[in-house]
């Protein structure tokens, strides 16, 4: 029991861990989007100094979890946007404040909520500000928020089903902890590495169906929606809109508005802290990925070896069936089951293969000696034992136990350390 | 535009998956119930074995397999079983591609009967666990468990009186081809009797001593049909254990034991009659039939099964001795059995009766009555 509260603390650590950073994705697209405003040109580090955000972010949900006094969480949350003030102009700062001011009344409310009400992290809609940044980011004719908010998208994406996914399989364990032989773990691993496996696709399958061009297939579509909603406002007075999309109806014809934009012009300090970060990043993923699927191969590993059991399950690999499979990989030997057969015959298949290697391939093994004669002419250390045992396992009507068995094997392995 | 299609890239690996997992998930997935032995003593203990395997690459990483019993197998880990009017167990298995999963659970047949699971239901999710996913699949896992013995000690009385009474009307004739045993000569013995081998071995006269012409045999007839509207099932239980435990110490003896009874069997339908018989697999049967005896298909008058018995096989009555079990005193029944009693010069009646009872029906010359005393359930 106290494992399964181990494993449940540790899942909701992690689970409270990807609603901060899905929060942070969405403060960070607004933020960089607002401060564009400020600036003539938008610079990366702008973007890169929003970053910060992910400080107060952190400060109030650390307070909302170990900070029992509600005055001091009350503190906590109106000094904190003051950290704004560190900004480098005017924009950044009033961004960071507001941002804070939003972080901090939702952080209050979810404190005063009812615990089962509270959901930390923000539902997949919410996903439509990044895609509302990236559409004010080609209005505004901004490369790098169109950039870091379609990336931000992505992680945004693959984020939420990582937390969901999560978050339904810890419910799942809590929910039934108690039952008799649940295997925690086994479905812990199994969903780790299935979910895995998903967003591995997942992330295959947003970076690979853009490079499709399937814009060929909705132009159509996507330019009558627009020539029917210039033609109803042109009915309505909203002359000035109307003319607006027959504008983009054309744009939108002509493929400009595929291309992509310009980089803008930064200074190279910045310009070298981009390729870093994207550098780190794309490490990182990688990492990532193969961290888990390795950590994921060595608990399974770990699991089906350990002669500690989650559970009384006898669990069996059918390698056989998967004629590709080497079958000795997962060939499991545990305890009694190591070979097949009797006690007393795997004794007299241990004896038997003991005297034939013991004769050198070139001589004869005579057949007619008897089990004396045949240690005797070998000159087997404790061969008396030794044809105790093997005589009892051959003609006594008795089944041999396992301690005879164990100490044939003894013997034997004495005897070949003796020769060597 | 890209960020859109990304989206829809998004999108439709979400759907693959859930498509995936809906049509494939019981692909190569079977799950299987089986009890470790396919009978056992009323009390004892036996093992079910739950196999799973999942025979594909996909892994299911979550299965609840779920089936229903009797509630009378008690399970000794009672914390994934439900019991109200069944026995509803929910187990949770997850399992990994090409794999295979047995879980033992130990339980108690704490009643006689026939047990069968037949439906086992699977439920699984995807990946988010936001489906339920479905099926269901059968199964032929069957359990008889016997009727117990009663107390030894207490049965001893009305076996040794029953013994007795049979032993005394066996007939005076004997088979000179039934050879049953060497004695020691007596002045009564006839000449032609003398082993003279065997007196010359051991230096003094024996003689053989044959089998009778026809044995004594014993025929049970249970009644489980209620007196009233009110059912005591606790006393007919008890009537099946008594049944078993007699005719058991009987056929150990050597003694024919037959049984007649209005109860129903639970797979037939059908009367429970056996012809008297004797030997291991007789007794075997009897155990098992007392097993399938269901008490809760409406019984005829027992003694409506007994004439039609009686019709088919022409059994001459005097060489039969009846064994009435019945907790009923019903003054038809008890008229009835009197009859045959009369006819066969004599019998018992084992009136298994809880304390408060009244006892309305006494011996006569026909008749023996024994009272077994039951405990009352409701106290």
């Amino acid at each position: 029991m106290n494992d399964y509260k181990i494993t449940i603390a540790g899942a909701r650590r992690a689970e409270l861990l990807f609603a901060v950073l899905l929060n942070f994705l969405l403060y960070h697209s607004a933020a960089c989007t607002l401060v564009s405003i400020f600036y003539e040109v938008n610079e990366i580090s702008h973007s890169i100094w929003m970053l910060l955000l992910i400080l107060p972010l952190g400060i109030f949900t650390l307070s909302r979890y170990y900070v029992k006094n509600f005055i001091v969480f009350l503190i906590l949350h109106m000094v904190t946007p003051f950290l704004g003030i560190l900004g480098r102009g005017i924009g950044e700062r009033l961004v960071f404040i507001f941002c804070c001011i939003i972080m901090a009344i939702i952080s209050i409310g979810i404190r005063t909520k009812e615990k089962w009400k509270v959901n930390e992290s923000p539902s997949l809609f919410m996903g439509s500000i990044l895609l509302l940044c990236h559409f004010l980011g080609y209005y505004m004719k901004d490369p790098l928020i169109v950039q870091i908010s379609y990336w931000e998208l992505f992680l945004y994406v693959i984020l939420y089903f990582l937390h969901e996914n999560w978050k339904n399989s810890t419910d799942f364990i809590e929910l039934n902890k108690d039952m008799a032989n649940f295997p925690v773990g086994q479905i812990t691993i199994i969903n780790r590495f299935m979910l895995l496996l998903f967003l591995a696709a997942l992330a295959l399958g947003m970076f690979f169906v853009p490079k499709l061009h399937l814009e060929w297939l909705l132009m159509p579509v996507l330019k009558g929606i627009l020539l029917l909603l210039s033609w109803l406002l042109s009915l309505l007075p909203f002359k000035e809109a109307s003319e607006k999309i027959d504008q983009t109806t054309t744009e939108v014809g002509n493929n400009d508005w595929l291309k992509a934009l310009g980089k803008s012009e930064t200074s190279p300090f910045w310009a070298v802290m981009e390729q870093i970060l994207m550098v780190v990043v794309i490490l990182g993923v990688i990492l990532a990925i193969i961290g888990g699927l390795s950590y994921i191969l060595f608990r399974l590993y770990k699991g089906y070896y350990a002669e500690k059991k989650e559970n009384t399950d006898e669990k069996e690999f059918l390698m056989g069936e998967i004629k590709w499979f080497p079958k000795h990989i997962f060939s499991r030997k545990t305890g009694e089951q190591k070979e097949k057969g009797s006690y007393s015959q795997r004794i007299r298949k241990i004896y038997k293969q003991y005297i034939k290697k013991s004769y050198k391939k070139k001589e004869p093994i005579p057949k007619t000696f008897t089990p004396k004669e045949h240690l005797v002419s070998l000159q087997v250390k404790q061969a008396d034992s030794i044809q105790k045992i093997y005589e009892h396992a051959r003609y006594s009507m008795e089944e041999c136990t396992l301690a005879e068995l164990e100490e044939l094997k003894k013997l034997f392995s004495a005897s070949a350390r003796n020769e060597e | 535009m890209e960020i859109l299609f990304a989206l829809l890239g998004a999108f439709a690996v979400y759907l693959l998956q859930g498509i995936l997992y809906s049509y494939f998930w019981d692909k190569g997935l079977s799950a299987e119930i089986s009890f470790s032995r396919a009978e056992i003593g009323e009390g004892e203990s036996c093992e079910l074995k739950e196999v799973i395997i999942n025979r594909k690459l996909l892994p299911v990483p979550m299965l609840h397999v779920k089936f229903q019993t009797d509630k009378s197998l008690e399970f000794q880990n009672e914390k994934n079983v439900s019991v109200s009017d069944r026995c509803y167990k929910n187990d949770i298995f997850s399992l990994m591609m090409y794999q295979k999963i047995t879980r033992t659970l130990t339980f108690t047949g704490t009643k006689r009967g026939l047990y069968q699971i037949d439906r086992l239901d699977l439920v699984s999710t995807d990946l988010f666990m936001k489906e339920n996913l479905l099926d269901s699949v059968e199964n032929h896992a069957q359990l008889l468990v016997y009727p117990c013995t009663v107390d030894m000690e207490r049965i001893t009385v009305p076996f040794k009186s029953l013994m007795g009474m049979v032993l005394t009307r066996q007939y005076a004739y004997e088979d000179p081809f039934e050879f049953r045993g060497i004695r020691q000569y007596q002045s009564y013995d006839s000449m032609k009797d003398i082993n003279w081998k065997a007196s010359a071995k051991t230096g003094e006269f024996k003689v053989n001593v044959h089998d009778y012409t026809a044995r004594q045999e014993v025929v049970f007839l249970l009644n489980i049909k209620d007196e009233t509207f009110l059912e005591y099932n606790n006393l007919k239980e008890e009537s099946i254990r008594l049944v078993n435990s007699l005719a058991g110490l009987l056929s150990a003896k050597g003694m024919p034991v037959g049984l007649i009874s209005n109860g129903k069997d639970i797979l037939t339908g059908e009367e429970l009659v056996l012809d008297t018989g004797s030997g291991r697999p007789h007794m075997q049967a009897i155990r098992e039939q007392l097993a399938r005896l269901d008490l809760k298909q409406q019984p005829r008058e027992l003694f409506e099964v007994y004439g039609e018995y009686r019709k088919e096989k022409k059994q001459k009555a005097d060489s039969v001795y009846y064994v009435m079990v019945s907790y009923s005193q019903r003054k038809e029944l008890y008229e009835s059995f009197k009859t045959i009693s009369h006819k066969g010069k004599g019998s018992m009646w084992i009136l298994p009766l809880i304390n408060s009872m009244e006892q309305r029906i006494l011996s006569d010359m026909d008749i023996t009555i024994y009272r077994w005393e039951v405990p009352d359930e409701r106290l």
